[in-house]
């Protein structure tokens, strides 16, 4: 039995976002249709016997939204392609202990050998797009016709499950407007890493525009918790992730009553969210489990014999939650089966416009207020003031999402507010700020490919981490920035730059130079070998070959700093520090190798630069000093003391890595979200 | 004036060398340095380099020994025996730039007795002598040039905003290169709590700088902290269970601290968490003031480059402090 509600999308979208749990979204789809009024699209199926009851018309039905009667404007019987997405779990350990060899390639069989079975029972017309549940959620295939061949991307397992990302992820993807969605998922109900709970995908699929059937691996299911019996045993293996867990397991007998699986309070939502869908939960029958292929086909016969009602809401509020009813009143024997409604949240009224004063905002609705209006300055300068950044951030979590209509400008606010938490010498305010940036990490990463505001997340994320100069805490920034987007040269160099600063941060290196220890050799091939790395690609080589060289100088190897920031000096730089801080460290050197006029001519240079920096004068006072020019030395030092620039000396920031480009990574993520 | 003294005033500019003194000069009172202020600059003799330096007499119990003649010093350059011309024992009016570390380190309790000990500090000056403030964080900003105006200095001090990184190796080497008029004596104090993270100066490079120039050089910085252990009683109030103080842990530029005041003839001195920094500064003076300056003629050694000096005095228990060399080009 079947029925499914589609309304324009745009609100949907916007409903969606309405959750204050975080997930992972799509990329916004158009507009179906909606100007100044909403289509509602309700299938409806109808059955007689357990057969379906054919050629109804318009006015057999009934249809209330709201309790408000409604006018169908047409009913459509006809056969619409449908998008299918299957969800196959491969979290935990199916078929094996998480221990030991994973049959990697025969489990990718038997999937296989699965969505075969799936795509003949599907038409030409159909398409077929298949989503794994595992540590995070996985593509096993993008939307394709069911005429395409079908090849798994990858197969992987690491044992852990996002079960509950995946089943929003799948349920959020866009349907076109001729074309109906159908999600099938099986699983074994485990989860240990999503950043939603069950009752959140409850609530999207309660306003999701598509059919959700969820099937219970319950062998599976029991099998998986025999084995963590097992393997939670601190006196055995010990190796247990906290789960949740959406049923009781029931160790299944050969002999003897039907094994019970009983649904927790997460496996009632669940089967509430697939029923409010007009789809439901498939458990075992006897010894036999519902397949994907098995749920497949009685979906798709309730497709076959369903209706369309398509209708424009009168006499109801527009926003909000409406509840439909559907009925065929000339036979009580017909079985009527429809989702039970739909939501449409209206946009929020307009912020109040902003006060009179422009003292910068103090508190989190302040600042969000402020953030609204786009009054990012504001934003920044009262960020400045904050003197407690720990209550700021906590404040922020526990408010929930001031725009869950907008995605990625809560995230985008967060790395605002973080900054002060970042740079505070306060106790606990650098782990309370990391701890939110960790947990945002998570929300931004797009459930299928990367995107261009998780890419920009993840540069201004590791700027500030960088500009904390701690570099044990950034290590796990870049990996996952890494992970996400491999090869990026911006993240390819934060991994040098975090590996170079354990030398300074240590204590073990001065700003400037003078060892107090020097540094393993693999410590050295290390730092040097992820310099080159980002040397090798275009985007970052030049300011890659800068901070090698200032390494190697570090290390005494003046000859090889030098030939390397001579090469720098052969790639034309557009930015200003980088093309200063080649000429400093061009002087440091040479002073280094005894070339003394050279290097006060490369620090001459730096200074034609930036005038006004302190560190090009202070290195050129020390450079006339030492040739023995005390005059100019002198005027150097009266330079340096008096006429100061307002601005930043490249070289303060230089230990800081990338954080000088925090600025504007946190613009683009801005005009990301406008 | 005596002729060595004249070619001494030269040695400090011209030599890019020394310690310049000229006993008995007109003092220019508390108006700020211009290079007006300098005496008229008389020719080098060649073949002999004409030097100054401070010495620091003490016994036992760090009390200054006072009436002693050029009889009384040998003086070694290069390990060359060198004949005192002259003593001067507090006659010349000493410079005295402060210069204080306004990083995020230095900051509320501790800078209003930072400007009570430097308020201080000016009373106990003498009438000839001045006070140059230098604030520095990652910026060095002379804040006050040479004056004897304590309401300027004081209020300099108040206004001070902490924050920001350190470049205490950059600060240390523009106070060590700034100019300084010759017919003084220069001693510069920096209080800081000895870390760095924005210089461009190296620690080799700075001892360079306070090989080639004039002024002594004393550190004050913190030598322990507080502990405070509290615990929550039962109405959620706070209190403290026991006070203490701990010993400051090795800083990575100590090393670097001890050669600089070596080189320059100057001191560390630790204060604790609530030291009064009022005697700490008197005492930088009072050991600056209470010094000898000998005046020789570097004779049967080279002229250029380092030239390390060795100073005794052969008395029985008797301390000699002195800088270890100074560099001629």
């Amino acid at each position: 039995v079947t029925a499914g509600v589609r309304v324009g999308v745009v609100l949907l979208a916007a409903a969606i976002a309405s959750l204050d749990a975080q997930v992972p979204r799509p990329a916004p789809p158009q507009a179906q249709f909606r100007t100044s009024t909403d289509v509602v699209m309700v299938d409806v199926s109808v059955r007689a016997g357990g057969q379906p009851v054919a050629s109804l018309r318009a006015e057999d039905f009934v249809l209330t939204d709201n309790g408000v009667r409604q006018q169908i404007e047409s009913v459509e019987a006809a056969a619409v392609p449908i998008d299918v997405t299957l969800v196959v779990d491969l979290s935990g350990n199916p078929r094996g202990p998480w221990v030991g060899h994973v049959p990697v390639s025969k489990i990718a069989r038997e999937v296989e050998s699965e969505l075969q079975a799936v795509k003949r029972i599907l038409r030409s017309d159909d398409r077929l797009r298949v989503l794994a549940v595992d540590r995070g959620v996985q593509q096993l295939s993008p939307l394709l016709p069911v005429s395409a061949e079908l090849r798994l991307a990858r197969v992987e397992f690491d044992g852990l499950s996002a079960l509950y990302d995946s089943l929003a992820t799948a349920l959020l993807q866009p349907v076109e407007p001729a074309r109906r969605h159908v999600v099938i998922a099986r699983t074994k109900g485990l989860d240990t890493i999503s950043s939603i709970n069950a009752q959140a995908v409850r609530a999207i699929a309660e306003q999701a525009d598509a059919l959700f059937h969820l099937v219970m691996m319950e062998t599976a299911l029991d099998s998986d918790a025999a084995l963590s019996s097992f393997q939670c045993n601190p006196t055995l293996m010990g190796l247990c992730w906290p789960t949740k867990r959406f049923w009781v397991p029931f160790q299944r007998r050969l002999i003897g009553p039907r094994p019970v699986h009983q649904l927790l309070p997460d496996g009632e939502a669940l089967a509430a969210a697939a029923r409010a869908t007009g789809g439901d939960l498939h458990r075992a029958s006897g010894i036999l489990e519902p397949t994907l292929a098995g749920t497949l086909r009685k979906t798709f016969e309730d497709f076959r014999s369903s209706y369309v009602l398509r209708y424009t809401p009168q006499g109801v509020s527009r926003g909000g939650w409406h509840t439909i009813a559907v009925t065929v009143p000339k036979s009580r024997s017909y079985s009527v089966r429809a989702r039970r409604g739909y939501g449409i949240d209206e946009p929020a009224a307009p912020p109040p416009p902003a006060p009179a004063s422009s003292a910068p905002p103090r508190t989190l609705p302040e600042f969000t207020a402020a953030y609204e209006r786009g009054a990012y300055q504001s934003v920044l300068l009262g960020l400045r003031q904050v003197t407690d950044p720990v209550r700021i951030i906590r404040d922020f979590e526990e408010g929930g999402n001031p725009w869950p209509a907008i995605p990625g400008r809560e995230a985008a606010f967060a790395l605002d507010l973080v900054e002060p938490g970042v740079f505070s010498s306060r106790n606990g305010a650098q782990e309370e700020a990391l701890r939110m940036m960790e947990r945002f990490t998570r929300l931004i990463r797009q459930p299928f490919e990367p995107d261009v505001f998780e890419r920009y997340w993840h540069f201004a994320a590791l700027t500030l981490v960088e500009g904390m100069l701690r570099p044990s805490l950034a290590d796990a920034f870049v990996t996952r920035a890494l992970e996400r987007f491999p090869g990026e040269p911006r993240f390819v160099l934060s991994r040098a730059i975090v590996t170079d600063q354990r030398w300074v941060a240590g204590g073990l290196r001065g700003a400037a130079g003078g060892t107090t220890s020097p540094p393993a050799p693999a410590y050295v091939e290390s730092v040097r070998q992820q310099y080159e790395a980002a040397i090798a690609l275009p985007e970052t080589a030049t300011e890659a070959r800068i901070r090698l060289a200032w390494f190697l100088h570090g290390l005494g190897r003046h000859a090889e700093a030098l030939d390397l920031l001579e090469r720098a000096g052969r790639e034309p730089v557009s930015e200003l520090s980088l093309r200063y801080l080649r000429q400093l460290f061009l002087g440091h050197v040479l002073v280094a190798l005894d070339r003394r006029d050279e290097a006060i001519e490369a620090y001459q240079r730096a200074r034609s630069e930036l005038p006004k920096a302190q560190s090009a004068r202070v290195a050129l006072m020390n450079a006339f000093l030492a040739r023995g020019d005390r005059d100019e030395a002198e005027s150097m030092a009266e330079q340096v003391q008096v006429e100061q620039s307002a601005e930043m000396d490249p070289w303060w920031m230089y230990w800081q890595g990338q954080y000088r480009l925090y600025p504007q990574a946190m613009g683009r993520l801005r005009g990301l979200i406008r | 004036m005596s002729r060595i003294r004249q070619r001494v005033v030269a040695s400090a500019i011209v030599v890019a060398g020394l310690m310049a003194a000229m006993p008995g000069a007109e003092p220019t009172g508390g108006a700020a340095v211009s290079p007006q202020d300098a005496p008229q600059q008389p020719t080098f003799r060649s073949g002999a380099t004409a030097v100054a330096v401070d010495v620091t007499v003490r016994d036992r119990s760090r009390r200054s020994i006072t009436g002693l003649a050029a009889t009384d010093f040998q003086v070694f350059d290069n390990g060359v025996r060198q004949e005192v011309a002259e003593v001067s024992y507090g006659k010349l009016p000493i410079d005295v730039t402060v210069a204080l570390d306004v990083s995020y380190s230095v900051t509320g309790a501790l800078l209003e007795r930072l400007r009570r000990g430097v308020v201080q500090l000016m009373g106990d000056l003498g009438r000839e002598d001045r006070l140059k403030l230098m604030l520095f964080n990652m910026r060095v900003t002379r804040t006050t040039d040479f004056t004897r105006d304590v309401r300027s200095v004081e209020r300099a001090i108040r206004e001070a905003t902490a924050g920001g990184g350190t470049a205490l190796l950059d600060a240390v080497s523009v106070a060590l290169v700034s100019s300084a008029t010759p017919d003084r004596r220069q001693l510069v104090v920096f209080f800081t709590d000895g870390g760095d993270s924005s210089s461009i100066t190296t620690p080799a490079m700075l001892t360079a700088v306070a090989q080639r120039t004039r002024a002594t050089l004393t550190f004050v910085m913190p030598g322990s902290f507080p502990i405070l252990r509290t615990a929550v009683g039962s109405s959620g109030d706070v209190r403290v269970v026991s006070a203490g103080v701990t010993p400051a842990p090795p800083r990575p530029l100590d090393a670097l601290f001890r050669t600089l005041a070596a080189e320059t003839g100057g001191s560390i001195l630790s204060v604790g968490a609530s030291t009064d920094l009022t005697a700490t500064f008197r005492r930088a003076l009072e050991e600056f003031r209470s010094t000898y300056v000998l005046y020789y003629n570097a004779r049967g050694v080279d002229r250029g480059g380092y030239h390390a000096i060795e100073v005794r005095v052969p008395r029985e228990g008797v301390v000699v402090q002195a800088r270890r060399g100074y560099f001629s080009s």
